[in-house]
């Protein structure tokens, strides 16, 4: 991936990587950039998975927070800041949602759910809402390209925290079928993202 | 380097990034991954995909005081504050640092607060760790030993009241021992007085006296005298007399020529009965009268008019 050149001038992967060294000699103006830039699409995720914002706004505190204890362990060049972020909140997010089922009374309502391509855009500042519009162009591109039964098992495994076999329950569908869905969707849309010269990395390098 | 189980990882490498296997799973393909790099490579490939995933969910600012909340947060720990986040919003540390694996990330972050520290302040607090813990254990030894001495005295007490119970009862015993000491010493002196009478009564040498009973003697009353020449011993049975009114007494005399001796009282019983044995001051040779009177209580010094009995002797 790293061999492809970016569609787009975008200077953000190199200033996420001088921001994640200042935040790892403890500047925390350094971490409100970090927040600044990317909290808006951890809590619109969090809202999402978990449709309760109180808790979202938990992890987004959360989500930066290890972002700034964990700085030093951030390889720089290894991979996206943002990708990297993104992966934190998704994990407080699951663990959460997996709490709360582990609970007799479900919190979130299913009628709250909305579909992927359903969500609103929401604004930022200008030159981060124009970063955020292109790469959310991008992936829901991606999404709209790949057959609907696959975003399906998709958005269910990721938005909707369940696990294989919880999804196949749900869709009423072999374990089997859940497993080939989510290879081929993802596999598809990593295939979307490289021929489109759209990689992650790419809209950092 | 490629393991011999790689086309069974690869095939769950989409689930894994997703982070869509159960634990167990998730776990077997995290530890082949972290070993096989051809594996790696392909849940990799994945992470772009999955890094541009949130921005299909769509941008939303979250309420200002998340941010406020957070550097709030940051500078309380920067402060070497350590345990003591400040400002922090309630609701947040209630849910989130005390539930499951929140839990446990407000662990760690309190440990590593502390190693932050430094060793100095570490080992400061570990010793005084040690100490409250010693304390704490003091304290138990303490309120157990209280509760001990608690409970022992309680006995005590029990013990205590008992004993008293058992002194009154002793006591109480003991009264009843000594009433009954002096009713037997009552009973075997009457029991000796009977034996002294009745040997006295029928002993060959004594002679016994009518006595005469006057006008104011009621019908059926009799009274016999008993004694020994040159003896000064006097036996009185007396039957059928009323028992004196309260302030007078029966007495007897013995008289020589005008001289009238007052010798004692003599007690009736309820059915009418007296016994009386006395010792007069000389051999009964010596006088010449008895009579028995009923006097007031105080006037020994003479016997009244109302003469009972009466005889020469």
């Amino acid at each position: 991936m790293s061999q492809i050149k970016p569609p787009m001038a975008d200077s953000s992967a190199l200033d996420d990587e001088v921001l994640i060294a200042r935040i790892a000699r403890r500047d925390s103006s350094a971490l409100e950039q970090l927040y600044d830039r990317y909290a808006r699409i951890v809590y619109a995720t969090a809202l999402r998975i978990l449709s309760n914002t109180e808790l979202a706004e938990d992890i987004v505190q959360e989500t930066f927070w290890r972002v700034w204890r964990r700085s030093t362990s951030f390889t720089v060049g290894r991979g996206q800041v943002a990708g990297w972020i993104f992966g934190i909140a998704h994990n407080l997010c699951i663990d959460e949602l997996r709490r709360q089922r582990s609970r007799p009374v479900t919190v979130q309502s299913e009628q709250d759910e909305q579909t992927i391509l359903e969500q609103p855009d929401l604004q930022g500042d200008v030159v981060n809402a124009a970063i955020e519009r292109e790469r959310r162009r991008i992936i829901l591109q991606a999404l709209a390209q790949i057959p609907p039964e696959q975003r399906e098992v998709l958005e269910l495994a990721y938005f909707g925290g369940l696990s294989q076999s919880e999804i196949a329950q749900r869709l009423n569908s072999p374990i089997g079928t859940v497993k080939t869905r989510t290879r081929l969707a993802l596999q598809k849309m990593r295939d979307l993202l490289h021929n489109q010269k759209i990689g992650a990395e790419d809209l950092h390098d | 380097m490629t393991l011999s189980n790689c086309d069974e990882i690869i095939e769950l490498i989409p689930a894994f990034v997703l982070g869509a296997l159960d634990a167990h799973e998730a776990a077997h393909v995290a530890t082949h991954v972290a070993a096989c790099s051809r594996c790696r490579a392909e849940a990799e490939s994945f992470r772009d995909v999955v890094g541009l995933l949130p921005y299909a969910a769509g941008s939303l600012d979250p309420p200002p005081h998340v941010k406020r909340q957070l550097l709030a947060r940051i500078a309380a720990a920067s402060e070497n504050a350590v345990a003591y986040p400040v400002q922090q919003p309630q609701r947040s540390t209630a849910r989130i640092f005390l539930t499951g694996r929140w839990f446990a990330a407000a662990l760690a972050l309190m440990l590593a607060l502390i190693v932050g520290l430094g060793a100095a302040t570490f080992e400061a607090r570990g010793r005084a760790d040690q100490l409250a813990a010693e304390l704490a254990t003091s304290r138990q030894m303490l309120r157990a030993m209280e509760a001990q001495v608690a409970e022992i005295r309680r006995a005590a007490q029990t013990v205590e009241a008992q004993l008293t119970a058992t002194q009154r009862e002793l006591d109480e015993t003991r009264t009843q021992l000594a009433a009954s000491q002096r009713e037997l010493q009552e009973v075997r002196a009457l029991a000796g007085t009977d034996v002294q009478l009745v040997s006295f009564i029928v002993a060959p040498q004594t002679v016994s006296q009518l006595l005469g009973t006057t006008k104011h003697a009621p019908k059926e009353a009799s009274a016999r005298m008993f004694m020994q020449p040159g003896h000064n011993r006097l036996v009185l049975l007396i039957y059928g007399l009323k028992s004196a009114e309260p302030g007078k007494v029966y007495r007897l005399w013995l008289a020589k020529g005008d001289q009238a001796i007052a010798i004692g009282t003599v007690a009736v019983g309820p059915d009418g009965v007296a016994e009386f044995v006395v010792d007069a001051p000389e051999p009964m040779d010596a006088y010449d009268q008895v009579m028995i009177t009923l006097d007031e209580v105080d006037t020994a010094a003479r016997p009244s008019e109302e003469v009972i009995f009466e005889a020469s002797l």
